[in-house]
């Protein structure tokens, strides 16, 4: 069975998601927090084989939680999912050491990328592609 | 022997040519050659192979100088054979001393070639030295025996004729002629006397025929006789022609040519000497002959003339006079004439061989025997050269007769062979005949044989060997004498038979012979009645001869008189000429020539083109070959070298028959008249440059009044042409325009009568020119001519009108103008030092300004006016250089200024100086008086206290007007205050506060009243007291001006300036100071209201700082506020809204997972559809919502640098709207703090926007600059066509920018367009920086 843990500060967002995963997947959202540093707190206590982190996070944000894990964590991998897809954004993200990059309003992608990034591959979706080499 | 030098080479050549002239000379050289030759030549003559005895002379010299004699007889036709041998050999040894040849033969060769020396040996051989009355003794005896002798039974017609033999140069021809002479004149009858002279030699008598002889022959011939019978040219006797007439020269050779007969005189001396004995005696026999029985016989000193006797016998025998003898009277003895033959026969019988047969022995006998040719009278023609071994000359006469000359063996042979051969024309050849030669016999047979034309041929066969006796008488030869024997009998038989024939034919020829000799018997007798009648004849003749002779002689007679008269012309006329041959040589000349040509007696006989003239006149020859070519006459004008002028005329010079023989020049010497033609000429010359050049008309007219000629100037003036007007009435002239009455008046009336008028005044209009004013001059000269001058004075006359009204109009200028006129004249005293100046003339101006009256012709000295040295200069100064003088001068007592002009009248020499005195007090006044007020405001601009006003009013004022106290008083209330003050050193200050009542009641009135007060002296001053005055004094107020001013009825202050004397105040001055105490008020109330404004404004400032502060702490706390409440919003947007939209994305992803297969294809359809535009929708949203978010409160803008703020910028720009921009930012940027950091970001941002919305464009550019307390952002672009001014300033369309740059202004900053249009448009935004403004980055 494949854990997920989901860091998402917008409760309505989170629960969505969470069933949407579940529901599409065989996958299961072991952990739902509303900032990093809840998430780093969670996750000793946890088994989780990928981390779903929003980028925009109170306090720490996104691509420093993803620094962080990689940091703390290096085994396990995590996934930016993000409603910005500025280059900026993702190049921070990657080389925090994040195994893909998702925008929020492509859940068929979501899929696609958690599925990679679990087969130990690094995902961007073909436009965010674009936008860095831009 | 006599040697001359080279005439070419002399400079003066006359005296070698006469030398050579007289034939003697024996060598011509230049002088350099002369030694060299004379010692040659007496070389040679020590060389000469020539005995000096004539016996001495060897057989060939004999043969040679026979030769020699012949050669010169066949050249010369002279026979010297005859002539004394040692006389002959001594010439000739002189010859050939002079040609340098040492032998007689090559003397004789010389002689064949050269004609010259044989001619000059000709001429020594026949010379005779002779001169006048050689011998004197024996002339004496002539003179006073013979001659009258000679006279003696001669009738009136008779002439006494006397021949000299031997003449030479005619010395003894003129001497017996000159005694001849003497004695006829003794005679009461004249009697005609004549003198033969003969010579043979060409040269002597051509001297001797001139009759030209030495100045020496003065020794010789007396005094009276070279007075009477001869004339005196330079040098030489000139034989007068009484004298040369009676002579007759002849070439006559004395031996060959038949003598003159009937004569009373021979002179014969010094000849005979010359001739051999024979000759002599030859030489008495033709002298016999020709003198009278009663003539004589006159002989030289030397002669011996032993074989005289038989013919002559003396007279007086010591001078050698004879006469012919008594016996000899009876016999005529006639002479033997043509003893040699002439040259003519000599030639002729030289002839002869030329006709002789072409077998002639000289030619043969190199290839034939010895030979002779016979004639058929038996004459030898020719023989060979040998031919003479067989002839032999008989004793007796010399014959040529062949048959005598052969030697006697061979006659009877050679008669025999000759007989057969001419008779019958056989040829024989004749039996040997031994002949003896030199004693051996010699057999020589003879070849005759006839050749043609009647002659034959005898050739002479020689045996070598001679005959022996022996062998002729050799009896073994007998057989062969026998034989020989026959043959002779048979040889004389033959020539028997030969004489018989020639004996019949001979007879025969004597019968014809005899028949002839009867005929010519008969023949002679009718000659000899023919001589008969033609000695008649002759005698007629003779007399008619005569007649004719005499006839001669009286033309000869008038030729001689027109001979003299010719001379006598030639001597009397001025004219050189000369008389040229057809050569161009000197033929005659007359004595003028001499001068002109150095001529000379030699010269006659050189060519022209030799001679030396003084003329000018290098083409003589070349005119003289002319004339003789043409025949037509030239003339010339030549000048000589001393300026004489000849009139020269080159003519051909006609013989009575009218032919050609020479040139005659004549030189007329015309040098007064070419003189005076030319002085002619130039005054002609002069006389018509001056009528043409003067400006006048000149015309000549005739009586008749027709125009002779005009000068170009009346041509040019009345437009006239000479072709149109020379000829006609004046009247006509130029369409009749002349005919004026008052000229006709002139003219015809008063010329007349006064031949004269002058000056008179004729007004005319013509056709072309219009009206003319003339002056008409007029005069009949001597040859009734009218000479007319016409003056246009048209031009004079208006210029004198225009001058007239000019002075007018200038006169009446000079007395009106306002300005002073004077014209001054300079004086200078004795060294050229200005000293004093006259009056010329003045006009009423100045003598208003100066005050003088009458001064015209006065001097300043004379007025004892005052006149500074300066004045002097200036006008010396312009009088002498001519340049103006312009300055400005016041002058004292009247205290005006004037500007004074000086400029000179007239030229440099003038010392007159014209003055223009201008009033300009007015405005001198005026300018010092602005000047003054000029400094005043210049020195009050910058005060700003009314107190320093004052006290500058007060100094200035007292120095401009010398014034010892300026006051400016201020009236407060009741008190007269005095605040500001000038002194002078020394006075009391009168600062201080003083009730108005203490003053004057007059003067405060006054000054209430706003009058200013003005003292001269208050001493003077009727209204001022002793008491008032004494307080005045004690002030040392003595004069004064007290200006007051009154403002709004007020009396506010009081200006016064003070002097301690008394002084009369000048208007200008009190002008100044009422100026000035206005201008101080002004100036102090100004400074007043300056002040007051000045603390006003520094309030008002303040205020206004502060309010600003308070604006703009409000602004930024608004700009904050508005801020935090976009970002609230953009947070809620963001962190809520958003993730709700991303949320229902997720549950419509889910939903259509959901559905996937669940509905029948129609639902999918319908399902499919709707997703995809919920997706769609929900998408958009999404995106608006991040958008509007991001604009709210851009994230970057939290806690970042305007410089990355507007990178983020740019890349939105770009990704959102396709505008590329470009951000210039400099390095230190200073931080801004949150408020000034947005609302830049957000400014630019809408200006971006406005690029993107109207520019056009895809490019922008951004630029941040600042200093230390400004910043400074630019927003440039390139597009067109838009109106930013209008977009940016209209709120309803911009509204956002428009708050922007309000908040902006609020912040002290400012938003400007630079530019905007074409070229597109920049728009500026500058922002003060202040701490306050700058925080730290966060």
């Amino acid at each position: 069975m494949t854990s997920l843990m989901l860091v998402e500060d917008h409760a309505v967002l989170a629960e969505i998601l969470t069933r949407f995963l579940e529901k599409q997947t065989e996958w299961t959202v072991v952990a739902t927090t509303d900032s990093a540093d809840a998430a780093l707190e969670q996750l000793p206590q946890l088994a989780v084989d990928l981390v779903l982190i929003d980028v925009s996070l109170p306090g720490m944000s996104g691509s420093e939680l993803a620094a962080t894990l990689a940091e703390q964590f290096p085994a396990l991998p995590c996934l930016m999912v993000s409603g910005h897809d500025e280059a900026h954004y993702i190049r921070s993200a990657l080389a925090a050491g994040a195994r893909g990059y998702v925008k929020k309003e492509q859940p068929d992608t979501l899929l696609d990328a958690v599925s990679h990034v679990l087969a130990g591959e690094i995902y961007l979706s073909e436009e965010l592609r674009q936008k860095l080499s831009d | 022997m006599i040697l001359v030098q080279d005439p070419a080479e002399a400079e003066y050549d006359g005296m070698p040519k006469s030398a050579i002239a007289t034939g003697l000379v024996d060598i011509v050289a230049p002088v350099a050659e002369l030694a060299a030759q004379l010692v040659a030549a007496k070389q040679a003559g020590r060389t000469l192979e020539l005995p000096a005895d004539a016996n001495d002379l060897s057989a060939t010299a004999e043969a040679t100088l026979l030769h020699l004699l012949t050669h010169l007889r066949v050249r010369t036709g002279h026979d010297f054979t005859g002539y004394k041998r040692a006389t002959i050999l001594r010439r000739i040894a002189r010859r050939m001393q002079v040609t340098q040849l040492p032998t007689l033969t090559a003397y004789l060769h010389r002689l064949r070639q050269d004609a010259e020396e044989m001619e000059a040996l000709n001429r020594d051989l026949l010379i005779h030295v002779t001169e006048f009355f050689r011998d004197p003794e024996a002339w004496e005896v002539l003179a006073q025996k013979i001659v009258p002798q000679l006279f003696t039974g001669k009738g009136r017609d008779d002439q006494v004729r006397v021949w000299t033999v031997g003449c030479a140069t005619g010395e003894e021809a003129y001497g017996i002629a000159m005694l001849l002479l003497e004695h006829a004149g003794t005679l009461p009858q004249p009697l005609q006397i004549q003198v033969f002279a003969s010579d043979l030699g060409d040269q002597a008598l051509d001297y001797a025929r001139k009759g030209v002889y030495p100045a020496a022959i003065a020794a010789n011939v007396s005094a009276e006789r070279l007075g009477r019978f001869f004339i005196q040219e330079n040098s030489h006797y000139q034989v007068r022609d009484e004298l040369r007439e009676r002579v007759l020269f002849t070439q006559h050779n004395l031996l060959q040519d038949p003598p003159f007969s009937k004569l009373d005189l021979v002179l014969c001396r010094n000849l005979l000497i010359y001739l051999q004995r024979p000759l002599q005696e030859r030489v008495f026999e033709t002298f016999h002959y020709a003198l009278r029985p009663e003539g004589y016989l006159f002989l030289g000193g030397a002669e011996s003339p032993e074989s005289i006797t038989t013919l002559f016998e003396a007279v007086n025998k010591q001078h050698r006079i004879y006469r012919p003898s008594r016996e000899s009277q009876g016999t005529l003895v006639l002479p033997t004439l043509s003893l040699s033959p002439r040259p003519e026969r000599e030639a002729s019988a030289r002839e002869m061989p030329r006709g002789a047969d072409p077998g002639m022995p000289g030619l043969g006998e190199a290839h034939a025997p010895p030979s002779l040719l016979v004639a058929a009278s038996y004459q030898v023609l020719q023989l060979s050269e040998t031919a003479g071994r067989y002839l032999q000359h008989p004793a007796g006469t010399l014959t040529s007769e062949v048959l005598r000359l052969v030697r006697p063996e061979l006659q009877a042979d050679l008669r025999a062979a000759l007989f057969r051969a001419l008779e019958s024309g056989h040829t024989t050849l004749t039996r040997p005949v031994p002949v003896r030669f030199n004693g051996a016999p010699h057999p020589v047979a003879m070849f005759v044989r006839p050749v043609s034309s009647g002659q034959a041929l005898v050739f002479f066969l020689e045996d070598a060997t001679p005959v022996t006796e022996e062998a002729a008488t050799d009896e073994e030869n007998s057989a062969a004498s026998a034989q020989q024997m026959q043959a002779e009998l048979g040889q004389a038989q033959r020539q028997m038979q030969a004489l018989r024939e020639e004996y019949e034919t001979t007879v025969e020829e004597l019968r014809s012979s005899n028949e002839e000799l009867q005929s010519t018997n008969e023949e002679y007798r009718s000659t000899l009645e023919e001589l008969g009648t033609s000695k008649e004849e002759l005698q007629s003749v003779n007399e008619e001869l005569q007649t004719v002779n005499l006839e001669l002689r009286s033309k000869v007679e008038e030729t001689s008189q027109s001979n003299s008269d010719l001379h006598n012309l030639f001597a009397a006329t001025e004219i050189a000429t000369l008389f040229l041959d057809r050569e161009l040589k000197i033929k005659r000349y007359t004595p003028r020539a001499v001068n002109l040509f150095n001529l000379m007696p030699p010269d006659q006989g050189r060519p022209i083109g030799h001679l030396r003239t003084t003329l000018h006149y290098e083409s003589l020859e070349e005119d003289a070959r002319r004339v003789l070519k043409h025949l037509t006459p030239i003339a010339r004008e030549v000048e000589d070298a001393e300026g004489r002028w000849y009139q020269v005329n080159v003519r051909p010079y006609r013989t009575p028959t009218d032919h050609i023989d020479g040139v005659v020049i004549t030189f007329v010497d015309m040098t007064s008249n070419k003189r005076n033609e030319l002085a002619l000429q130039e005054a002609k010359e002069y006389a018509e440059s001056i009528v043409h050049t003067i400006p006048d008309a000149l015309l000549v007219l005739d009586t008749e009044l027709r125009l002779r000629t005009a000068n170009d100037s009346f041509y040019s003036l009345f437009q006239v042409e000479p072709a149109h007007t020379e000829g006609r009435l004046i009247y006509e002239l130029g369409n009749g325009q002349w005919n004026i009455p008052t000229l006709r008046v002139l003219l015809e009336e008063i010329l007349p009568d006064n031949q004269i008028f002058t000056g008179y005044e004729v007004d005319h209009t013509f056709e072309q020119l219009g009206r003319r004013t003339m002056l008409l001059n007029g005069r009949l000269d001597h040859a009734q001519l009218i000479l007319l001058a016409i003056t246009d004075i048209t031009e004079r006359k208006v210029a004198e009108e225009a001058l007239r009204a000019s002075e007018e109009k200038y006169r009446t200028i000079f007395e009106t103008i306002d300005e002073g006129f004077c014209i001054y004249e300079v004086i200078y005293d004795g060294n050229g030092k200005p000293v004093d100046l006259k009056w010329i003339e003045v006009n009423p101006a100045y003598e208003k300004q100066t005050g003088l009256k009458n001064v015209v012709g006065k001097r300043h000295s004379a007025l004892s006016m005052a006149t500074e040295q300066y004045w002097y200069d200036i006008y010396d100064r312009t009088a002498k250089t001519g340049e103006a003088a312009d300055f400005e001068n016041w002058h004292e007592p009247t205290n005006r200024w004037y500007r004074v002009f000086a400029s000179r009248i007239g030229g440099a020499e003038s010392k007159q100086v014209a003055v223009v005195f201008e009033d300009i007090t007015e405005r001198k006044q005026r300018e010092q008086q602005q000047a003054f007020i000029l400094s005043f405001t210049d020195a009050t601009r910058n005060l700003v206290e009314s107190k320093q006003i004052q006290i500058e009013t007060c100094k200035m004022l007292g120095i401009e007007l010398s014034a010892d106290r300026v006051n400016y008083a201020e009236i407060h209330g009741n008190e007269y205050v005095v605040a500001s003050e000038h002194l002078v050193l020394g006075l009391p200050s009168m600062k201080g506060r003083y009730p108005i009542d203490s003053f004057r009641k007059e003067e405060i009135d006054a000054f209430r009243a706003g009058k200013t007060v003005i003292i001269k002296d208050i001493l003077a001053e009727p209204s001022i007291t002793k008491e008032e005055a004494a307080v005045y004094q004690a002030i040392n107020v003595c004069a004064f001006i007290s200006v007051p001013l009154v403002k709004a009825e007020n009396l506010v202050a009081v200006l016064s300036v003070i002097k301690s004397e008394p002084y009369q105040w000048y208007q200008n001055e009190i002008a100044l100071v009422e100026e000035m105490a206005e201008r101080t008020w002004a100036a102090v109330e100004r400074a007043r209201a300056e002040e007051a404004l000045r603390e006003l404004n520094q309030t008002l400032e303040e205020q206004v700082v502060q309010r600003s502060q308070q604006v703009r702490t409000l602004v930024t706390q608004l700009a904050l506020s508005e801020q935090k409440e976009r970002q609230r919003i953009s947070q809620v947007l963001h962190d809520d809204l958003q993730q709700r939209l991303y949320a229902t994305q997720f549950q419509l992803t889910g939903l259509r997972n959901l559905l996937d297969g669940q509905l029948d294809s129609t639902a999918e359809e319908e399902a499919q559809h709707l997703f995809a535009e919920l997706e769609a929708q929900l998408a958009a949203s999404i995106a608006q919502m991040r958008t509007l978010s991001v604009d709210l409160s851009p994230p970057v803008l939290a806690g970042e640098g305007l410089d990355i703020a507007l990178g983020w910028l740019a890349t939105q720009m770009k990704q959102q709207h396709g505008l590329s921009i470009q951000v210039q930012t400099a390095e230190s940027l200073p931080v801004l703090n949150a408020n000034l950091r947005v609302l830049l970001f957000q400014t630019i941002r809408e200006l971006l926007f406005n690029i993107v919305k109207h520019a056009g464009v895809a490019e922008a550019v951004v630029t941040l600059r600042h200093t230390d307390d400004e910043l400074h952002i630019e927003v440039i672009d390139q597009g067109t066509g838009f109106d930013a001014t209008a977009i940016l300033g209209a709120p309803e369309q911009n509204h956002g920018l428009q708050q922007n740059h309000q908040r902006l202004e609020l912040l002290g900053g400012q938003m400007r367009i630079e530019s905007s249009g074409e070229t597109g448009t920049r728009v500026v935004l500058t922002c003060p920086l202040s701490t306050e403004d700058r925080e730290e980055r966060t």
